[in-house]
Protein backbone atom coordinates (compact mmCIF):
# COMPACT_ATOMS: atom_id res chain seq x y z
CA UNK A 1 0.00 0.00 0.00
CA UNK A 2 1.38 3.05 -1.16
CA UNK A 3 1.51 6.52 1.31
CA UNK A 4 -0.88 8.14 -1.30
CA UNK A 5 -3.86 5.68 -0.63
CA UNK A 6 -3.35 5.78 3.06
CA UNK A 7 -5.26 8.30 4.42
CA UNK A 8 -4.21 9.85 8.16
CA UNK A 9 -7.72 10.87 9.39
CA UNK A 10 -7.26 11.72 12.91
CA UNK A 11 -4.37 12.54 15.11
CA UNK A 12 -4.87 12.91 18.82
CA UNK A 13 -2.07 14.74 20.43
CA UNK A 14 -1.92 15.70 23.79
CA UNK A 15 0.16 14.93 27.61
CA UNK A 16 -1.95 11.64 27.72
CA UNK A 17 -2.57 8.81 25.94
CA UNK A 18 -6.71 8.61 25.06
CA UNK A 19 -6.72 4.88 26.40
CA UNK A 20 -10.02 4.00 27.07
CA UNK A 21 -11.65 7.39 25.96
CA UNK A 22 -10.44 7.04 22.38
CA UNK A 23 -13.97 6.59 21.48
CA UNK A 24 -14.75 10.29 22.23
CA UNK A 25 -11.72 11.07 19.71
CA UNK A 26 -13.05 8.26 17.20
CA UNK A 27 -16.85 9.82 16.92
CA UNK A 28 -16.41 12.64 14.20
CA UNK A 29 -15.25 9.43 11.54
CA UNK A 30 -18.05 7.15 13.28
CA UNK A 31 -20.67 9.60 11.92
CA UNK A 32 -18.96 9.83 8.32
CA UNK A 33 -19.01 6.07 8.09
CA UNK A 34 -22.66 5.82 9.03
CA UNK A 35 -23.53 8.35 6.58
CA UNK A 36 -21.47 6.40 4.06
CA UNK A 37 -23.57 3.42 5.40
CA UNK A 38 -26.86 4.87 5.64
CA UNK A 39 -29.83 3.34 2.87
CA UNK A 40 -28.98 6.33 0.51
CA UNK A 41 -24.88 6.45 0.57
CA UNK A 42 -23.09 9.58 -0.81
CA UNK A 43 -23.57 10.52 -4.20
CA UNK A 44 -20.29 10.78 -5.90
CA UNK A 45 -19.27 11.30 -9.34
CA UNK A 46 -17.22 7.89 -11.24
CA UNK A 47 -15.14 9.43 -13.56
CA UNK A 48 -14.30 5.76 -15.23
CA UNK A 49 -17.39 4.77 -15.74
CA UNK A 50 -18.75 8.54 -16.47
CA UNK A 51 -21.62 8.82 -13.57
CA UNK A 52 -23.25 8.98 -11.26
CA UNK A 53 -23.69 6.46 -8.21
CA UNK A 54 -24.17 5.98 -4.47
CA UNK A 55 -20.91 5.32 -2.46
CA UNK A 56 -20.95 3.04 0.45
CA UNK A 57 -18.50 2.08 2.93
CA UNK A 58 -17.19 -0.21 5.55
CA UNK A 59 -14.61 -0.74 7.99
CA UNK A 60 -13.11 -4.46 7.35
CA UNK A 61 -10.55 -4.82 9.68
CA UNK A 62 -8.95 -2.80 12.03
CA UNK A 63 -5.08 -2.99 12.24
CA UNK A 64 -3.53 -2.91 15.99
CA UNK A 65 -1.63 -4.09 19.00
CA UNK A 66 -2.82 -6.18 21.65
CA UNK A 67 -3.29 -3.28 24.30
CA UNK A 68 -4.97 -0.99 21.88
CA UNK A 69 -7.14 -3.67 20.87
CA UNK A 70 -8.68 -3.72 24.08
CA UNK A 71 -8.91 0.21 23.66
CA UNK A 72 -10.85 0.43 20.96
CA UNK A 73 -12.93 -2.50 21.35
CA UNK A 74 -13.66 -1.10 24.76
CA UNK A 75 -13.18 -4.86 26.29
CA UNK A 76 -10.73 -6.36 28.93
CA UNK A 77 -7.49 -8.26 27.20
CA UNK A 78 -5.79 -9.44 30.23
CA UNK A 79 -6.60 -11.02 33.75
CA UNK A 80 -9.68 -13.80 33.43
CA UNK A 81 -11.70 -12.64 30.70
CA UNK A 82 -8.59 -12.46 27.95
CA UNK A 83 -10.07 -13.29 25.07
CA UNK A 84 -12.53 -10.66 23.36
CA UNK A 85 -14.15 -13.38 21.29
CA UNK A 86 -15.03 -15.90 23.99
CA UNK A 87 -16.88 -13.51 26.76
CA UNK A 88 -17.77 -15.90 29.79
CA UNK A 89 -16.47 -18.93 27.94
CA UNK A 90 -13.25 -18.56 28.49
CA UNK A 91 -12.32 -21.17 31.08
CA UNK A 92 -9.76 -19.52 33.12
CA UNK A 93 -7.92 -20.09 36.61
CA UNK A 94 -5.78 -18.39 38.37
CA UNK A 95 -2.10 -20.80 39.16
CA UNK A 96 -1.38 -19.14 43.03
CA UNK A 97 2.17 -20.81 42.79
CA UNK A 98 3.28 -19.16 39.57
CA UNK A 99 0.97 -15.91 40.27
CA UNK A 100 -0.61 -16.39 36.58
CA UNK A 101 -3.68 -16.98 34.90
CA UNK A 102 -3.77 -19.69 32.14
CA UNK A 103 -6.49 -20.69 30.20
CA UNK A 104 -7.93 -24.06 29.98
CA UNK A 105 -10.88 -25.21 28.09
CA UNK A 106 -8.68 -26.04 24.82
CA UNK A 107 -10.32 -29.79 25.27
CA UNK A 108 -13.09 -28.61 23.41
CA UNK A 109 -11.57 -28.09 20.45
CA UNK A 110 -11.35 -31.83 19.86
CA UNK A 111 -13.93 -34.06 18.26
CA UNK A 112 -17.02 -34.78 20.27
CA UNK A 113 -15.97 -38.54 20.40
CA UNK A 114 -12.26 -38.05 21.49
CA UNK A 115 -10.80 -40.42 24.71
CA UNK A 116 -9.52 -37.25 25.85
CA UNK A 117 -12.67 -35.31 26.39
CA UNK A 118 -13.84 -38.04 28.65
CA UNK A 119 -12.69 -38.25 32.45
CA UNK A 120 -9.65 -38.25 33.75
CA UNK A 121 -7.31 -37.41 36.21
CA UNK A 122 -5.26 -35.27 34.73
CA UNK A 123 -8.08 -32.91 33.76
CA UNK A 124 -9.69 -32.89 37.96
CA UNK A 125 -11.49 -36.24 36.95
CA UNK A 126 -14.48 -34.00 35.08
CA UNK A 127 -15.32 -34.51 31.39
CA UNK A 128 -15.71 -31.80 28.75
CA UNK A 129 -18.90 -32.15 26.46
CA UNK B 1 17.57 26.32 -7.19
CA UNK B 2 15.94 23.93 -9.53
CA UNK B 3 16.36 22.38 -12.95
CA UNK B 4 14.44 24.70 -15.21
CA UNK B 5 11.31 23.03 -16.80
CA UNK B 6 9.86 22.87 -12.82
CA UNK B 7 6.55 23.25 -12.17
CA UNK B 8 6.96 23.97 -8.33
CA UNK B 9 5.29 27.11 -7.15
CA UNK B 10 8.18 29.91 -5.91
CA UNK B 11 6.08 31.09 -3.40
CA UNK B 12 3.77 29.63 -0.50
CA UNK B 13 0.95 31.36 -1.94
CA UNK B 14 0.86 30.06 -5.17
CA UNK B 15 1.04 26.36 -3.20
CA UNK B 16 -1.60 27.54 -1.26
CA UNK B 17 -3.78 28.97 -4.15
CA UNK B 18 -3.51 25.34 -6.04
CA UNK B 19 -4.35 23.34 -3.17
CA UNK B 20 -6.95 25.25 -0.92
CA UNK B 21 -9.78 26.00 -3.84
CA UNK B 22 -9.45 21.24 -3.79
CA UNK B 23 -11.56 21.42 -0.02
CA UNK B 24 -9.43 18.65 1.34
CA UNK B 25 -9.72 20.94 4.51
CA UNK B 26 -8.32 19.26 7.99
CA UNK B 27 -10.20 20.48 11.33
CA UNK B 28 -8.67 20.61 14.19
CA UNK B 29 -11.13 20.21 17.23
CA UNK B 30 -10.39 21.24 20.41
CA UNK B 31 -10.87 18.41 23.46
CA UNK B 32 -10.85 18.12 26.96
CA UNK B 33 -7.90 17.21 28.44
CA UNK B 34 -9.70 14.27 30.16
CA UNK B 35 -11.03 12.92 26.98
CA UNK B 36 -14.51 13.85 28.06
CA UNK B 37 -15.50 15.30 25.37
CA UNK B 38 -14.96 17.05 21.92
CA UNK B 39 -15.40 21.00 21.28
CA UNK B 40 -17.71 20.38 18.21
CA UNK B 41 -21.54 20.57 17.55
CA UNK B 42 -23.76 23.19 18.65
CA UNK B 43 -23.78 22.43 22.00
CA UNK B 44 -20.26 21.96 22.76
CA UNK B 45 -18.62 24.26 20.49
CA UNK B 46 -18.29 27.55 22.30
CA UNK B 47 -18.21 26.41 25.55
CA UNK B 48 -15.16 27.23 27.98
CA UNK B 49 -14.52 24.12 30.36
CA UNK B 50 -15.82 20.96 30.15
CA UNK B 51 -19.25 19.84 31.51
CA UNK B 52 -18.30 16.29 32.53
CA UNK B 53 -15.36 17.27 34.70
CA UNK B 54 -14.84 20.91 34.70
CA UNK B 55 -11.21 21.11 33.33
CA UNK B 56 -10.93 24.22 31.46
CA UNK B 57 -10.67 24.27 27.92
CA UNK B 58 -7.54 26.06 26.99
CA UNK B 59 -4.16 26.16 29.16
CA UNK B 60 -3.22 28.30 32.27
CA UNK B 61 -0.14 30.35 31.78
CA UNK B 62 1.65 30.20 35.10
CA UNK B 63 1.70 34.01 34.69
CA UNK B 64 -1.79 34.70 33.87
CA UNK B 65 -3.09 37.48 35.54
CA UNK B 66 -6.48 36.60 34.87
CA UNK B 67 -9.32 38.44 33.19
CA UNK B 68 -7.83 41.97 33.47
CA UNK B 69 -10.10 44.60 33.05
CA UNK B 70 -9.56 47.16 29.95
CA UNK B 71 -6.97 45.67 28.01
CA UNK B 72 -7.21 46.45 24.53
CA UNK B 73 -7.39 42.70 22.38
CA UNK B 74 -8.13 39.59 24.82
CA UNK B 75 -4.76 37.30 24.86
CA UNK B 76 -4.85 34.34 22.57
CA UNK B 77 -5.69 31.42 24.34
CA UNK B 78 -3.82 27.99 23.68
CA UNK B 79 -6.14 24.69 23.98
CA UNK B 80 -5.27 22.54 26.32
CA UNK B 81 -5.58 19.29 24.08
CA UNK B 82 -6.15 19.31 20.39
CA UNK B 83 -7.15 16.90 17.63
CA UNK B 84 -6.52 17.15 13.92
CA UNK B 85 -9.32 15.66 12.30
CA UNK B 86 -9.63 14.90 7.89
CA UNK B 87 -12.87 14.61 7.12
CA UNK B 88 -13.42 11.40 4.50
CA UNK B 89 -15.92 11.84 2.30
CA UNK B 90 -13.93 14.35 0.28
CA UNK B 91 -11.35 12.65 -0.47
CA UNK B 92 -13.01 9.47 -1.77
CA UNK B 93 -15.15 11.85 -3.80
CA UNK B 94 -11.78 12.91 -5.19
CA UNK B 95 -10.49 9.51 -5.40
CA UNK B 96 -13.30 8.75 -7.69
CA UNK B 97 -12.78 12.08 -9.77
CA UNK B 98 -9.54 10.43 -11.39
CA UNK B 99 -10.41 8.04 -13.77
CA UNK B 100 -7.24 5.74 -13.61
CA UNK B 101 -7.68 5.93 -9.78
CA UNK B 102 -12.05 5.18 -10.06
CA UNK B 103 -10.73 1.87 -11.74
CA UNK B 104 -8.85 0.55 -9.82
CA UNK B 105 -10.82 0.93 -6.58
CA UNK B 106 -12.98 -1.70 -8.47
CA UNK B 107 -9.93 -4.31 -9.05
CA UNK B 108 -10.79 -6.54 -6.64
CA UNK B 109 -14.29 -7.64 -8.30
CA UNK B 110 -12.80 -7.11 -12.08
CA UNK B 111 -9.28 -8.41 -11.91
CA UNK B 112 -8.39 -10.33 -9.34
CA UNK B 113 -8.05 -13.80 -10.03
CA UNK B 114 -10.24 -16.39 -7.71
CA UNK B 115 -7.96 -19.66 -7.80
CA UNK B 116 -8.05 -20.50 -4.31
CA UNK B 117 -4.68 -19.04 -3.51
CA UNK B 118 -4.45 -16.13 -0.56
CA UNK B 119 -2.99 -13.34 -2.67
CA UNK B 120 -5.16 -10.42 -1.54
CA UNK B 121 -7.89 -9.77 1.71
CA UNK B 122 -10.62 -10.17 -1.22
CA UNK B 123 -10.00 -13.98 -1.36
CA UNK B 124 -10.53 -14.32 2.41
CA UNK B 125 -13.26 -16.26 3.90
CA UNK B 126 -14.54 -12.93 5.48
CA UNK B 127 -14.75 -10.88 2.64
CA UNK B 128 -17.24 -13.28 1.10
CA UNK B 129 -18.89 -13.91 4.23
CA UNK B 130 -19.52 -9.70 4.14
CA UNK B 131 -20.56 -10.01 0.70
CA UNK B 132 -23.07 -12.82 1.71
CA UNK B 133 -23.93 -10.53 4.47
CA UNK B 134 -25.06 -7.24 2.78
CA UNK B 135 -25.83 -8.10 -0.72
CA UNK B 136 -26.74 -4.97 -1.87
CA UNK B 137 -23.50 -3.58 -0.50
CA UNK B 138 -21.37 -6.34 -2.65
CA UNK B 139 -23.40 -5.98 -5.66
CA UNK B 140 -21.44 -2.75 -6.87
CA UNK B 141 -17.70 -2.93 -6.56
CA UNK B 142 -16.82 0.65 -6.28
CA UNK B 143 -18.23 0.45 -2.43
CA UNK B 144 -15.43 0.49 -0.41
CA UNK B 145 -13.94 -1.81 2.11
CA UNK B 146 -11.45 0.01 4.59
CA UNK B 147 -8.79 -1.45 7.09
CA UNK B 148 -8.81 1.34 10.40
CA UNK B 149 -4.78 1.01 11.98
CA UNK B 150 -3.84 2.90 15.31
CA UNK B 151 -1.04 3.48 17.83
CA UNK B 152 0.30 5.30 19.95
CA UNK B 153 4.12 6.46 18.78
CA UNK B 154 6.75 9.11 19.17
CA UNK B 155 7.84 11.59 16.28
CA UNK B 156 10.43 12.85 18.11
CA UNK B 157 12.70 9.44 18.08
CA UNK B 158 13.02 9.24 21.86
CA UNK B 159 11.50 7.12 24.64
CA UNK B 160 9.69 10.00 26.54
CA UNK B 161 6.27 9.86 27.82
CA UNK B 162 5.81 13.81 28.67
CA UNK B 163 3.90 13.50 25.11
CA UNK B 164 1.38 11.19 23.14
CA UNK B 165 0.72 11.12 19.78
CA UNK B 166 -1.97 8.70 18.31
CA UNK B 167 -2.34 9.07 14.36
CA UNK B 168 -5.37 6.72 12.73
CA UNK B 169 -5.06 5.73 9.80
CA UNK B 170 -7.56 4.22 6.90
CA UNK B 171 -6.25 1.88 4.27
CA UNK B 172 -8.69 0.92 1.24
CA UNK B 173 -8.80 -2.67 0.48
CA UNK B 174 -10.21 -2.62 -3.03
CA UNK B 175 -7.57 -1.62 -4.60
CA UNK B 176 -4.56 -3.81 -6.17
CA UNK B 177 -1.98 -5.36 -3.72
CA UNK B 178 0.94 -3.26 -6.27
CA UNK B 179 -0.33 -0.04 -4.97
Amino acid sequence: MKRKFIMMLVLIQGPKQPGNDIDVYLRPLIEEFLLSWSETGVRVWDEYKQEHFDLRALLFVTINDWPALSNLSGQTNKGYNACIHCFDDLDSIYLKKCRKVVYLGYRRFLSMNHPVRKKGKHFKVKADH
Amino acid sequence: MLPKPNELPSTTHEAKQIVCPLGLEIKKIHACPNDCILYRGKDYENLDECPVCKASRYKIRRDDPGNVEGEERPRKKIPAKVMWYAPIIPRLKHLFRNKYHAKLLQWHKEDCKLDNMLRHPANGSQWRAIDREFPEFAKDARNIRFALSTDGMNPFGEQSSSHSTWPLTLCIYNLPPWL
